[in-house]
């Protein structure tokens, strides 16, 4: 068995509350294999992004890592120093957030924007770094890439600035991606076309992605395996399959429950979450569908 | 006020609201939008439309349009029998107690500096309803309606959750008993379970007061549940409109049908899950 | 969830930015206190001549020294500050009164009303400040009450932009729209929704306004024009001690720093507030 790209143990993340540290991120922890999507579902407040950031060491004060070991191919993450941490995010790790807005520049064009981001990591001249930035463009789907190099950040829609954004991440050929609500601010149409990209690229680098949403019906088409939060803990985790068709945890059952689909039934109301939830995903220990399997074979 | 022309129960139909031929072009420079293109549509009373569609595709143009906030450059926008493009400022602000808005941005609506009960409170002060006191009934009654309690009222919008605002919102959309509501995408930035609560909730209030919805959204799946008739609209024209059942049994426009081919189709669901939420939702219905 | 964090980033910088700002509300606070409560314990009453010998310098029994009649310069100041604060204090209260009408109705009605009220402020900020409360002070009797209207006359239009244009931003916000169509008459819109929501930049405004107003009575007072003798304001005590420069340093330099602290003061902690609020906005 190889080694995972990503490795986090007992990951522990907190801010200071009222009566003492809050634990928003709770004794959790996951692997992930190179080539593999793994996808944290959750709903607001759940420690999702807050679990993600600390991938990059992107939480700031008074956001602080309490505990745990986070190893992203083959780093100790916390054991690097400040200045360590400006290649590691470039080279090792990428981020994509839902707005592709706040990773560009508003002023400079993309063009300078891309050959930029592969300059600081390759030492290459401005025209084989704008060559290369044309090719990138053009990788992530965008037609007529090398006249787009000359555009605006406000001149291009959200889903071409995904995939531009998406072309920045790649630039340094990371092994770890981390997409964090990348497509939710996105049409259903440009949305489907952004994950089929982005499907591709991973692939293509064999990257370890983590994908972080709330939609439901994204990631049970868009990941591997997936992971559910709630509360800062993981409460269920297994294949893709295994926790959208046969979910054991409460909190699982509701959220699946409460999502409208197509096939739902009319003329009656949706099922929503009970409400001693928060009582019973206490209780309930947390499921791990590959742990259930060993059992059931016993 | 009095102006009926003709839309009203000629046909022995009843609609709230009849949209003919609105068009409106906007200009950036040179370059010209046309944000709404021979729209037209009517709503029956107690019904739901769903106006669907991805951004700027003219839906929350037609919202504001029928709202009488924004103004189209040709036809006419007629709600409870009033073309609201041809009233007086003064009129206007009467046919506003029979039709009310709820927004997508959960804290963005509601100002940030009054209590939730003045927020509530706000329309009724507007058109003198009542004395203080029974001003007072009425608001605890309404929070009541949307699922809150008293408790609530002496509270900042800043102190609640996004379901909470949105419900906080929809007891000011009720408090002059209108009889339309337009959503603007009013579940969109809701989480999955805060949505499914809030939807039932909408429905609930539809049937309690026999309310007519304007349903904003961009989530075919919610407005497959919510609507009576869809609309999808495309470049500010709508493509496709027929009641709800039709048009996913057979989509005819390419556009409706991409549409429905884009939506994730995943979450197959076992049987034994179907059960536990046919368990589930047994319960819920014995609960009240 | 990343509303969450953008919130405890926020809840920590708002905290930290109100810490800083406590420093020179303290120091402002204990200026005022001293100014208000001094003279009633002073040992030495702010009229009495000869407490101590002429142009004395600081000591244990006159701490800031005395002038040239013997007076004890501490007192003098505290008294003169009375004046220079309520100068101060009033020409705010106008500026903000005026500049929140004036705003509010030119972001309320826009148009033509909207466009001759702003070219109104240009017109008016475009006057040199001082050469116009010259001629103003010049023209009435200058007394305290006329000093205030005039500076907060002055001071008006500047506010008026700043609601203006916090007012046309606020319009555009998701609540107002809502508002309007709830039903709600332009009036009631602009007054019991738009205007809570201005007030705290209002505040910042506010101790800058009291900068300013606090530096022009100074600096009327210093050429002759704002308080008159009797009475006493730190732009006269400054007055008095530029022209006994040579015989005590100390008439000039006390009046000077009080004037130099109180303006810091107030400058930094529109600063502070400043940036608090704009994280408020951020946070909502």
């Amino acid at each position: 068995m190889t080694e995972s790209a990503v490795t986090v143990e007992n990951l522990v993340v907190t801010v200071p509350g009222a009566t003492g540290p809050v634990r928003v991120v709770d004794d959790i922890s996951f692997e992930i294999a190179a080539g593999n999507v793994l996808g944290i579902v959750g709903e607001s407040g759940s420690g999702k992004s807050l679990t993600a950031l600390s991938l990059m060491r992107l939480h700031r004060s008074p956001v602080r890592i309490d505990n745990g070991f986070i190893r992203v191919a083959g780093t100790d993450v916390r054991s690097l120093a400040e200045r360590e941490l400006d290649a590691f995010r470039g080279n090792t790790i990428a981020m994509i957030y839902q707005n592709p807005m706040s990773a560009l520049n508003p002023v400079l064009t993309i063009g300078n924007q891309l050959v930029e981001a592969i300059r600081i990591h390759n030492k290459v001249s401005r025209r084989v770094a704008r060559n290369q930035a044309t090719d990138m463009l053009a990788e992530v789907g965008i037609d007529r890439p090398a006249d787009r190099l000359d555009s605006y950040p406000f001149e291009l829609s959200g889903g071409m600035l995904q995939r531009v954004v998406i072309a920045m991440a790649m630039s340094c050929n990371p092994r770890v991606l981390i997409a964090d609500e990348a497509t939710t601010a996105l049409d259903v149409t440009t949305q489907a076309r952004v994950l089929d990209l982005l499907r591709g690229l991973i692939e293509q680098h064999d990257m370890a992605v983590l994908f972080i949403t709330h939609d439901l019906a994204v990631a049970s088409e868009f990941c591997d395996d997936i992971q559910v939060m709630y509360s800062g803990r993981i409460v269920e985790r297994g294949t893709a399959r295994e926790v959208f068709e046969d979910p054991r945890h409460p909190y699982t059952l509701g959220l699946l429950g409460s999502l409208c689909t197509l096939d739902m039934e009319l003329d009656r109301p949706i099922p929503t979450m009970p409400r001693d939830i928060a009582e019973l995903s206490r209780l309930a220990p947390a499921i791990d569908h590959a742990a259930l399997e060993v059992q059931e074979l016993r | 006020m009095t102006d009926n022309d003709g839309t009203t129960s000629s046909d022995g139909t009843d609609p709230v609201i009849v949209a003919d031929d609105l068009q409106l072009t906007f200009h950036h420079g040179k370059q010209e939008t046309k944000a709404l293109d021979h729209v037209s549509f009517r709503v029956e009373r107690g019904t739901t439309l769903a106006l669907v569609g991805q951004s700027g595709s003219g839906k929350s143009t037609t919202a504001r349009t029928i709202l009488g906030i924004q103004k189209p450059d040709a036809g006419r926008a007629i709600v409870c029998g009033s073309d609201v493009h041809d009233l007086s400022q003064r009129e206007l602000r009467l046919l506003r107690q029979k039709m009310q808005v709820v927004l997508q941005d959960p804290f963005g609506q509601l100002n940030r500096r009054h209590t939730v009960g003045r927020i509530i409170e706000g329309a009724l002060i507007a058109f003198n309803r009542g004395s203080r006191r029974e001003r007072r009934e009425r608001v605890a009654e309404l929070i009541r309606a949307v699922g809150l309690d008293e408790s609530y009222l002496g509270r900042n919008p800043r102190e609640l959750s996004g379901g909470q605002c949105q419900r906080v919102a929809i007891a000011r959309a009720l408090a002059l008993q209108p009889e339309l509501v337009v959503l603007d995408e009013a579940v969109s930035a809701l989480d999955v379970s805060v949505r499914a609560q809030i939807l039932n909730m909408l429905v609930q209030l539809q049937k309690d007061f026999g309310l007519t919805y304007l349903f904003i959204t961009h989530d075919l799946a919610v407005a497959r549940y919510m609507a009576h008739d869809i609309a999808v609209m495309h470049r500010g024209r709508i493509v496709e409109h027929s009641d709800r059942d039709t048009l996913f049994a057979n989509p005819k426009d390419p556009y409706t049908q991409g549409l429905i081919a884009s939506i994730p189709v995943g979450l197959p669901r076992g049987a034994a899950v179907r059960a536990e939420f046919d368990r589930r939702l047994e319960l819920q219905l014995e609960d009240g | 969830m990343a509303e969450a964090l953008t919130l405890v980033k926020e809840q920590a910088r708002a905290q930290g930015v109100r810490r800083r700002a406590l420093i020179p509300a303290i120091i402002l606070i204990v200026i005022v206190a001293a100014c208000v409560f001094g003279p009633l314990v002073s040992p030495y009453p702010a009229d009495a001549l000869g407490v101590g010998l002429p142009f004395a310098g600081p000591s244990w029994a006159h701490w800031f020294g005395t002038d040239d009649l013997g007076r004890d310069l501490l007192s003098l100041v505290l008294v003169g500050g009375q004046i220079s604060l309520t100068v101060g204090l009033g020409a705010t209260l106008i500026s903000l009164l005026v500049g929140i009408a004036w705003g509010i109705a030119a972001a309320g009605r826009r148009g033509w009303i909207d466009t001759l009220l702003m070219r109104l402020c240009d017109a008016v900020m475009a006057i040199p400040q001082l050469l116009f409360a010259l001629v103003c002070v010049a023209a009435f009797r200058p007394s305290v009450i006329s000093l205030m209207i005039v500076i907060g006359l002055l001071m008006s239009p500047t506010t008026a932009r700043m609601v203006r244009s916090t007012a046309v931003s606020e319009l555009a916000d998701d609540y107002v729209v809502a508002a309007t169509a709830s039903g709600l008459t332009r009036r009631r819109l602009l007054v019991s929704e738009v205007l809570p929501n201005i007030l705290p930049p209002m505040v910042v405004q506010a101790t800058t306004n009291m900068a300013d107003a606090i530096m022009l009575e100074a600096t009327l007072s210093f050429v002759g024009l704002g308080i008159q003798p009797p009475d006493a304001s730190w732009g006269t005590l400054l007055l008095q001690g530029y022209a006994k420069m040579y015989n005590s340093i100390w008439m000039l330099i006390f009046p000077a720093l009080i004037i130099v602290v109180t303006l810091a003061c107030l400058v930094l902690l529109s600063d502070r507030l400043g940036s608090a609020f704009d994280g408020k906005k951020v946070m909502r």
